[in-house]
């Protein structure tokens, strides 16, 4: 008898998202689908509202990112205003790559020590009350508090830059509005450990070992749990370099051969297409060079490090060099290995943190720049899950006419149909009922991702993880509720 | 960085929600009130939820209010305390208090008493001003938590609440504290 499974709404991801899976008459997959059930609609939101708004606005898209929802919409509207990337004063660059990188620390800190991490320390079978943030406390105390620390951290980045610890005024067109005191560097460079970069720094370069060991003892499904070859997609600096904030467009194939070669992101939409499917309201970006059928990618940690040809700082690109000799130097489409390939980045934002810190430019005076307004603008950003797009045209009364944002959830959205697919046709097909390890198997696969879905609307009680089984005839024939 | 003010006993009142989604926003929406109500001796955080993180600032209070918004319930505005739990019926991008309140005790070793504020909203869809029925809710639930926390602030103990609690209880006016559950949880 054909069924469908239905899981809604994902646990332990942002938002609400739903997984289809639909079973033939003799129990194996047909169809699997990664759904987003809600309509975003910010992009008409933000129409009529003056251009200079932008940046705060936007921020309030995502409760999980905010910060590069603030920079891709600062960077927009520096082209508006008049003073495109590489005309800021040294003082609003560095104020900016310093919220940023606090931003990557404390989404990246979050990601491995609080959501991944019980998957990976406690096996995707473990019972369901252990294997989350509360069993890692329990049982992994240091882990956890590591993980606090180090997202503590990062929020303070955050609020000394962007003045807030949300909807921060920071970033504004043409620069920003304030650059530290000496005393707020000072509390980063030299407060009692555990509160300063070094130990920060430190205790980075330990998760990764963390990871590494985990990655020994668990090789086999670490390397081919939902692996599939993919194209990835990227900022790079000029010189190829790993960089979050700025640099040209990049993509690699799953061989590593080059398909977009370092563009101006200001022509995506020469490069990049979106298919509307009728069954998700979240679009399917893809390279047009390959097509829609082909030209799929992802982006992210795992993206990136496909992407950059090395990364600019000494400990962050050691571990770099250890990761890509795994592979040999090819891209590596291992989908567990973007945790790997996180934590690397963890260490870099925090060694890069501390070289803003101790540049003497960020706590300067010059903090904006005037130009020639312009009418239309794109701002781009990796931000932690991937590379993000804004673009907006204002009219001639300074209001916004135009928006267009892919954010990166949607950049994966084919990743994670991907990624569904391959646990269903693994754990699912020909399976007489629906295991808590299963389920947790098409969540572990997502989750890699790290998607953020919502718009950031969660009031109480509304989060329940449901899971339905149907028959062919659409009768419900099981239903499950976390 | 929050700065205390004044006053003997630690308080953090956290507002949780999104602006940008209607009556989503009550909680960040208190707190701006309070920010102009200056009373002296709270420290005031919003944001869209509560993440881990907030265990080292719980930790470091002995009363915490949450406030946020009720997506059902007939009350306008529900005041209950929170005991920890372990559970794992949480998403992990945001906390739930209880749970939050659990971490607090097995990393930091602290426990500080816990109430939970919820206001009842109707609407949650993009837009920026609360539905004129969140709002009256919103006035009634401001009136009752500055009459708590001015309580509370005087005595220097989070004890004042249930005084508090049973004193406008024998006056008719009980805000749900003894309920089991919350409204819309």
């Amino acid at each position: 008898m054909a069924r469908k499974i239905t899981i809604e709404p994902v646990t332990r991801v942002e938002g609400h998202g739903k997984v289809t899976i639909h079973l033939d008459d003799e129990g194996r997959v047909s169809q699997a689908r990664f759904h987003v059930v809600e309509f975003r609609g910010f992009e008409r939101f933000v129409q009529g509202r003056p251009y200079w708004e932008i940046p705060v606005l936007v921020q309030r898209l995502c409760g999980i990112c905010p910060v590069s929802h603030h920079l891709a919409g600062a960077k927009a509207m520096d082209i508006i205003a008049g003073v495109p990337p590489g005309k800021l004063t040294p003082t609003a660059e560095k104020i900016r790559r310093l919220m940023h990188y606090g931003q990557m620390l404390q989404s990246h800190a979050l990601h491995f020590f609080h959501l991944a991490s019980p998957d990976l320390l406690f096996g995707f079978d473990a019972d369901p009350a252990v294997r989350n943030i509360i069993g890692v406390a329990k049982f992994h105390r240091e882990l956890a508090v590591h993980g606090v620390i180090l997202r503590k951290f990062g929020q303070e980045i955050i609020k000394a830059t962007a003045g807030k610890r949300i909807h921060g005024t920071g970033a504004i067109p043409g620069g920003v509005n304030k650059s530290l005191t000496p005393e707020e560097r000072d509390y980063f460079l030299k407060s009692p450990a555990p509160y300063n970069i070094d130990t920060i720094i430190d205790w980075a370069q330990e998760a990764i070992e963390v990871f590494k060991k985990l990655h020994q003892e668990n090789k086999d499904v670490l390397d081919s749990f939902a692996a599939f070859p993919s194209n990835h997609l990227s900022l790079v600096r000029k010189d190829g370099a790993l960089d979050f904030y700025h640099g040209v467009l990049r993509a690699v194939d799953a061989e590593g051969r080059k398909i977009l070669n370092d563009v101006d992101y200001q022509d995506y939409l020469k490069y990049i297409g979106e298919e509307v499917r009728p069954w998700s309201y979240m679009k399917f970006p893809y390279l047009k060079k390959l097509g829609k059928e082909k030209g799929w990618y992802r982006v992210g940690p795992i993206a990136r490090l496909n992407t950059c040809d090395y990364i600019p700082s000494p400990r962050a690109q050691r571990e770099f060099e250890i990761y890509k000799a795994y592979t040999g130097g090819k891209p590596n489409n291992m989908t567990l290995h973007s945790h790997w390939a996180r934590l690397i980045e963890l260490l870099h934002a925090a060694e890069i943190i501390k070289d803003l810190l101790n540049d003497q430019d960020i706590t300067g005076s010059k903090l904006v720049k005037k130009g020639k307004k312009q009418l239309e603008g794109v701002g781009l950003i990796e931000a932690p899950r991937g590379t993000l797009f804004h673009h907006y045209r204002i009219n001639k009364d300074d209001q916004v006419a135009m928006a267009n944002l892919i954010v990166s959830t949607t950049n994966n959205n084919e990743a994670y149909n991907q990624a569904v697919r391959w646990v269903a046709d693994k754990y699912i097909s020909e399976k007489p009922e629906i295991t808590e390890g299963m389920l947790n198997r098409v969540e572990v696969a997502i989750r890699a991702y790290d998607p953020c879905l919502s718009c950031a609307t969660h009031a109480l009680g509304q989060m329940p993880l449901e899971v339905d089984l149907y028959d062919a005839r659409g009768q419900l024939l099981d239903s499950k509720r976390k | 960085m929050s700065k205390r003010e004044t006053g003997d006993i630690k308080i953090l009142v956290f507002g949780l929600g999104n602006p940008a989604r209607q009556d989503d926003g009550l909680g960040p929406a208190f707190i701006s009130r309070l920010e102009k109500a200056k009373i002296p001796g709270l420290i005031l955080e919003a944001d869209y939820q509560l993440l881990v993180e907030d265990a080292l600032l719980f930790s470091e209070q002995q009363l915490v209010v949450v406030i946020d918004a009720l997506k059902s319930g007939k009350k306008p505005f529900v005041f209950k305390k929170i005991k920890p739990a372990g559970e794992a019926s949480f998403t992990t991008h945001h906390l739930s208090p209880e749970a939050l309140l659990y971490l607090t005790q097995v990393l930091y070793e602290k426990n500080p008493e816990v109430w939970l504020l919820g206001i009842r909203g109707y609407r949650f869809s993009l837009g920026e001003k609360l539905s004129p029925k969140a709002q009256e809710n919103f006035e009634a639930a401001c009136e009752f938590l500055v009459k708590v926390l001015r309580a509370v602030i005087s005595s220097g103990s989070p004890s004042a609440i249930i005084d508090f609690q049973s004193s406008t209880s024998s006056r008719g006016k009980k805000h749900g504290a003894k309920e089991k559950g919350i409204a819309g949880s």
